[in-house]
């Protein structure tokens, strides 16, 4: 049974259409990342799930029940937004407590059941302080408190870590993620952070210009990007891409040099298309491709080499300490023959 | 401004400058003050007889404000007060409510309606007096509170107050309310009043003024002395036949100190930001 279902959504604001066509299937507790540059509308897309904004078209169902008409209440979801939105003139306990006062619980349920989330967030003792009070953790902490207490079907979060130092904030991650395990509810959670992004969710869905680019498992999505955008979205450092044009099994860029690409790839031969490889896939081979190493920066563990390839920057993270120059001259291959070959016109992945 | 390294006869002529411009400011209320506790002949001799006669009474004295007590003036004070708290209890509620919904709705026709509120304030009220009393009159309202008040409740410069206020409250706010189930009208009384004490206490100090301070639309709208206010209560003791001077600065120096009371009690607010700490 799916938890929550979207179903080709579309939003404009005037003119503009911000989501063109969104569809989607969230299982019972999955843990659903929609990741995507700013402004491709997942904030957008949250917004309508949650009810805040009305579709232009298209259907949400929860739990089955169709919802797009809806207002947020009659929705039975939590939200956590950016900025937190803790009301400056309530306690950490009337915050975390105001949905369950609203829908009319008894005073001893709700103090019970504050506490039972302020003791899974570890913020009993600032229960009757005010947000103003708080460390920005801590508030963290206490916007996703007011969420839990009332036993949503659906979360929603909004960048609820954005906001954090970046110490903070892998600190956060882990609790987040920690806390969807011990809960096994359904969490839609929607970040720009890809690293958020794969940490955290069992499925991640890659949002531009207000369509999914692809949707998977995040290694799925790490080893198979379907076009060059998620290719160039998920990872850090991001791939590399070098154009170039298909001849005799590889990939032959501007000036010649001949890129590498997995051996059954001869049957393509004269199309045009963008040669991708992941920085830690590109390693030194005497045999392999030219380039000149343009900026050294050791990080410790590892060497990251700015590299001109054929008039591109090529980006090389080695697991290893290594002595090289700028100026030097370096001949470079990819592991496994690790490659990814788009079309160069529309940047979908070309299956080998 | 406190810079310790400052040229010392910059400040001396910065501070020569402020004490002038304090004295200008303060000394007309210094002389009303006094002359309302001298005895009425004397109160326009020092004038002509400058001395130090002119700033100490010869002799104290309470005759004045007796008089005034024993005559229409507590009445008036109580008329006033009653119309000024009465517009600001409305007020407050009407004109809060009317700039939340600027603020936070959207509705056709929206923008024209917010200008008419802008130039309903920059109009002057003597423009609309007349069809005001006549609206007042086809009411039957003509000599009653409520002619004193109903015209004063909404006002322009609050909507406006609120207004900007409301909207510069991050929608965040308004929107987790509703997702936890919350109705337009309990977001406005428990997120968004509570939030904005400095403006409900700015606003209601307009208002308060603006009512203890009226005087044109009183005498216009209600005439009877039974509904005279202060400010109509001060202007009857100078008429064609006689003027009485000390019960005139003894009513003006008790309007002015009665009118800072909601000054002084709302003072604190102005210092507090409750806004802060909610949002990152
Ligand atoms: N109420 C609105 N009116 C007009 N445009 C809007 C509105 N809300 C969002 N947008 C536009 O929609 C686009 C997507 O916004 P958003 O969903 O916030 O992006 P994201 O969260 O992915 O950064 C942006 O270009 C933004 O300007
Ligand atoms: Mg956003």
């Amino acid at each position: 049974m799916s938890s929550m279902k979207i179903d080709t959504l579309r939003k404009s604001f005037g003119e503009l259409e911000i989501l063109r066509g969104i569809s989607l299937d969230v299982r019972h507790g999955e843990f659903v990342a929609l990741v995507g540059p700013s402004g491709c509308g997942k904030s957008t897309l949250l917004r309508l799930i949650a009810g805040l904004e009305a579709a232009t078209s298209g259907h949400i169902f929860i739990d089955d029940r169709d919802v797009t008409r809806l207002p947020p209440k009659e929705r039975d979801i939590a939200m956590v937004f950016q900025n937190y939105a803790l009301y400056p003139h309530l306690t950490v306990r009337a915050n975390m407590g105001f949905s369950l006062k609203l829908r009319g619980d008894a005073k001893d349920q709700i103090n019970k059941k504050v506490e039972e989330a302020a003791g899974v967030l570890g913020l009993e003792h600032l229960l009757d302080r005010y947000p103003g009070q708080l460390s920005g953790g801590q508030r963290q902490r206490v916007a996703t408190g007011r969420a839990i207490v009332r036993d949503p079907k659906l979360f929603l979060f909004d960048e609820p870590l954005s906001n954090l130092d970046a110490k903070l904030r892998v600190q956060m991650r882990t609790e987040i993620k920690a806390l969807h395990q011990r809960l096994g509810s359904t969490m839609i959670y929607v970040t720009h952070d890809q690293i958020e992004a794969m940490t955290l969710a069992d499925r991640i869905v890659v949002m531009q210009g207000g369509r999914i680019e692809q949707e998977g498992a995040p290694l799925d999505l790490y080893d198979r990007p379907a076009n060059a955008f998620v290719g160039g979205f998920l990872g850090s450092p991001a791939m590399n891409f070098i154009k170039g044009t298909m001849s005799d099994g590889a990939v032959k860029a501007s000036d010649g040099t001949r890129l590498p690409v997995l051996s059954e790839a001869s049957a393509l031969d004269g199309r045009h298309v963008l040669w991708g490889a992941r920085p830690e896939s590109i390693v030194p081979d005497d045999n392999g491709f030219e380039g000149t190493v343009e900026v050294v920066e050791p990080t410790g563990p590892d060497t990251q080499l700015l590299v001109r390839v054929a008039g591109d920057p090529l980006v090389v993270l080695l697991r290893k300490r290594m002595k090289v120059n700028a100026g030097d001259k370096i001949r470079l291959g990819v592991v496994g023959e690790d490659t990814h070959l788009f079309d160069a016109k529309d940047g979908m992945r070309i299956a080998l | 401004m406190d810079n310790p390294f400052q040229k010392p006869h910059v400040l001396m002529l910065r501070y020569g400058l402020l004490s002038i411009l304090a004295f200008i400011v303060v000394f007309p209320l210094v002389w009303l003050a006094l002359a309302s506790v001298r005895p009425q002949n004397e109160i326009f001799q020092p004038v002509s007889d400058f001395g130090w006669n002119t700033f100490i009474p010869s002799r104290f004295t309470l005759d004045n404000y007796r008089t005034l007590l024993n005559g229409d003036f507590p009445l008036a004070v109580k008329n006033s007060t009653f119309v000024a708290l009465t517009t600001v209890l409305f007020g407050v509620v009407v004109n809060a409510l009317a700039g939340f919904a600027f603020a936070v709705f959207d509705f056709r026709g929206k923008n024209l309606l917010f200008l008419l509120v802008i130039v309903s304030f920059m109009m002057p009220f003597e423009a609309i007096v007349l069809p005001l009393y006549v609206m007042i009159r086809a009411f039957g309202w003509a000599n009653s509170y409520q002619a004193l008040i109903v015209p004063e409740i909404a006002n322009g410069m609050v909507i406006f107050l609120f207004r900007q206020f409301f909207a510069s409250i991050p929608r965040d706010f308004y929107e987790a309310a509703r997702v936890d189930g919350a109705s337009w009208f309990y977001i406005f009384a428990r997120i968004a009043m509570p939030l904005s004490w400095p403006t409900i206490a700015t606003s209601g100090l307009m208002l308060f003024l603006a009512q203890w301070d009226s005087f044109f639309w009183p005498v216009v709208a209600a005439s009877d002395s039974a509904y005279a206010v202060v400010q109509v209560a001060i202007a009857r003791n100078i008429n064609f036949e006689q003027n009485d001077w000390g019960g005139l600065f003894a009513s003006t120096n008790l309007a002015i100190l009665l009118g800072t009371i909601p000054f002084l009690l709302i003072q604190r607010f102005y210092v507090r930001t409750l806004i802060s700490g909610g949002i990152k």
